[in-house]
């Protein structure tokens, strides 16, 4: 009887969450939705029902459904997400937890269907600008997870994107409600999730790359090449002269190129970086969008040498509420100076070129408001005759000024030395009484 | 071997050194930036701690090495002419204050110069304050290599003429103090680098304001 009954609540159970795991189960989250609807943990609902249930709620404008590619119930418990449940409650309205919903991915199609229009955001670009009319649903993928080790660091870095895409939603737009699930269920049958982390954990070591890494740039026009080449992404600092902190753009867009390259006859050159749709970073309280970048660099060469001459910056930015403009800013480029055929070539951080000083009536004042940093850049402007950068001539020469002072400084103290061994090399022993024939001298000690 | 060390140490040490400035040489004209080879360039981006710094040292070192041989000299020559004629060890003594002296000298240099030592931002700084600046630290090591210098040699000359004194007074007593004037005007050699070395401290300004 007994061991019956047992048997049969197993199957069934088995069963269960069989039926559980096929039917791929994902936990969603809403946040800002005033709503009474309270959900059956016991039972999953389908995505109709789902938008059945909070359709009245969702009465708003704008809708930012953030999806990602794996989550479970598992994920929500850790402090893994600790960054988005803190943004949930600052918001005014409550929010809304259904932990088993199936065919997420039809989310989008059912709320198309309840009358919305739906936006596939790609990238910052495609976010909305202005106040938005009429209901839309804006669905913003979010990068993988994937299982093992990484997988915590992932769900902190989006828990973090959603954070900061939401707080630009939110500036911009009057209400907005937050949605955030995935397309999977990341606690799938187990020994199918532990094959899969013993195949990720062999693959992948590194943690998630960066995106804008060795970028290669080039002009070709009938006078010449020029060639440009960034190993990470330049970065624009840029500080408003009552501040003391820096708020830091990394430009990690490709720009769109242009300029003129110029044979040495007409010895002067242009090179144009025009940046558009940048990525936001900073510490967290200076926070701001930069929607507009260019930077242009005169070049010119001179008696076998190439020089970049100066470097001006038009911007548009906003830090904290605050928006500047600048217009054909110059700014003071450090001493690039390179025999032509060979390439500017710079590995460490370094400021390329910056806003040093303007000269105000009768005084100069010192201010840095704009700094240009890159991190790796190479740069050849003339005399390209292959099809590759010319012999690098380094920021940074093989004796720095540092090792010359050292190597001057080590060869005083070495000459002291030498002095000294040769001081020791004149001592003599008192020999006058010295005479290996005669008496040894013995002297008697006396008490 | 062992007896001729000392020119096997400076041969070998010589030896290295222009093999070493021979390579580094040809490695920067070989690989085309010959130009780099620019004494210009090490002038104008040497920091001006390191040019100040060295004054310093200068300025005290040198200065003992000369009391240090003065006294080497004059001292032994009072002890082994006080062997025969013990009456002259007081009276020499003067020769081996005048050696002391010059090292005070040093002393004073350095400790008026190291306060003068101070830090300042190149990035904040105006263009005015660096030229004061790197002015400073050009001055300090003028100053500080005049003073050591000069104290260096003049600490050597007393040595020797208050060596040359202490032996003649163990000879014949008169002739002492006669040998004294030359000390003194061996002595104030010392005074003339302590007053041109103050001159170039005076108008040193380092630091932020």
């Amino acid at each position: 009887m007994i061991p019956l009954t047992g048997i049969i609540s197993l199957v069934v159970f088995t069963l269960f969450s069989g039926v559980l795991c096929f039917e791929n189960n994902v936990p969603v989250y809403m946040w800002n939705i005033d709503t009474d609807a309270v959900v059956n943990p016991l039972h999953s609902l389908n995505a109709e029902e789902l938008v059945g249930k909070v359709s009245l709620s969702l009465e708003r404008k704008l809708v930012a459904l953030f999806m990602q590619d794996e989550l479970s119930v598992d994920d929500f418990k850790s402090n893994d997400l600790s960054a988005l449940k803190s943004l949930a409650e600052m918001e005014n309205d409550g929010t809304f937890y259904a932990p088993s919903v199936t065919k997420t991915t039809k989310l989008p199609e059912v709320l198309e269907a309840a009358g919305y229009s739906v936006v596939y955001v790609k990238s910052h670009q495609d976010l909305p600008t202005s106040p938005v009319v009429g209901k839309t649903v804006l669905v913003i993928d979010l990068p993988a997870t994937q299982l093992g080790d990484l997988r915590k660091e992932n769900l902190q870095l989006n828990s973090n994107a959603i954070t900061e895409i939401y707080e630009i939603l939110k500036s911009q737009q009057s209400d907005v409600v937050g949605i955030f699930t995935a397309k999977k269920n990341s606690q799938l049958q187990l020994d199918e999730s532990r094959r899969r982390i013993a195949r990720s954990a062999a693959a992948k070591s590194a943690p998630r790359e960066e995106t804008y890494v060795d970028k290669f740039y080039n002009i070709t026009q009938d006078s010449g090449k020029l060639f440009l080449f960034f190993e990470k992404a330049p970065i624009l600092k840029i500080k408003d002269e009552n501040k003391t902190e820096w708020a830091n753009f990394t430009l990690n867009v490709d720009p769109d190129i242009t300029g003129t390259v110029v044979n040495e006859t007409s010895k002067t050159g242009v090179l144009v970086l025009t940046y558009k749709g940048l990525v936001p970073s900073g510490p967290k309280n200076d926070s701001g969008f930069l929607t507009k970048a260019k930077i242009s660099f005169r070049l010119s060469t001179k008696r076998g040498y190439w020089y970049i001459n100066e470097t001006t910056i038009d911007f548009d930015v906003k830090i904290n509420d605050a928006t500047f403009v600048e217009n054909d800013l110059v700014l003071v480029t450090t001493d690039v100076s390179t025999p032509l055929g060979r390439s500017w070539h710079c590995t460490p951080k370094s400021r390329l070129a910056s806003y040093g000083y303007y000269f105000n009536g009768t005084i100069v004042k010192y201010t840095n408001k704009v700094i240009l940093e890159t991190d790796g850049f190479q740069l050849q402007p003339f005399k390209v005759s292959k099809e590759k950068f010319g012999d690098g001539y380094d920021c940074v020469g093989f004796f720095t000024e540092g090792i010359w002072a050292a190597i001057i400084l080590g060869l005083i103290i070495a000459m002291m030395l030498a002095w000294a061994i040769s001081m020791l090399a004149d001592v003599r022993t008192p020999d006058r009484y010295d005479d290996p024939k005669g008496k040894t001298i013995t002297i008697t000690a006396t008490e | 071997m062992a007896a001729r060390y000392r020119e096997t140490y400076i041969y070998s040490f010589g030896g290295l050194l222009v093999a070493a400035v021979v390579v580094f040489g040809l490695y920067y004209i070989l690989t085309g930036q010959g130009e780099r080879i620019d004494i210009g360039w090490f002038l104008e981006t040497i920091t001006p701690y390191m040019w100040a710094t060295t004054g310093i040292a200068f300025a005290v070192s040198l200065s003992v090495i000369g009391a240090a041989l003065g006294i080497y000299t004059t001292g032994s020559s009072i002890i082994g002419g006080g062997v025969k004629a013990p009456r002259i060890k007081t009276k020499n003594l003067i020769s081996v204050i005048f050696c002391e002296a010059v090292a005070i000298y040093g002393l004073i240099i350095a400790i008026v110069l190291a306060g003068m030592l101070d830090k300042y931002d190149p990035l904040k700084a105006s263009p005015e304050k660096v030229a004061l600046n790197y002015f400073s630290g050009f001055a300090m090591f003028g100053s500080g290599l005049t003073v050591g210098l000069v104290n260096l040699f003049c600490g050597i000359s007393v040595g020797i003429v208050g060596s040359g004194a202490a032996l003649a007074d163990a000879a014949n007593p008169s002739l002492f103090v006669k040998i004294l004037i030359v000390e003194i005007f061996g002595s104030a050699v010392g005074l003339f680098g302590l007053i041109v070395g103050i001159l170039m401290s005076s108008r040193i300004k380092m630091g932020d304001i």
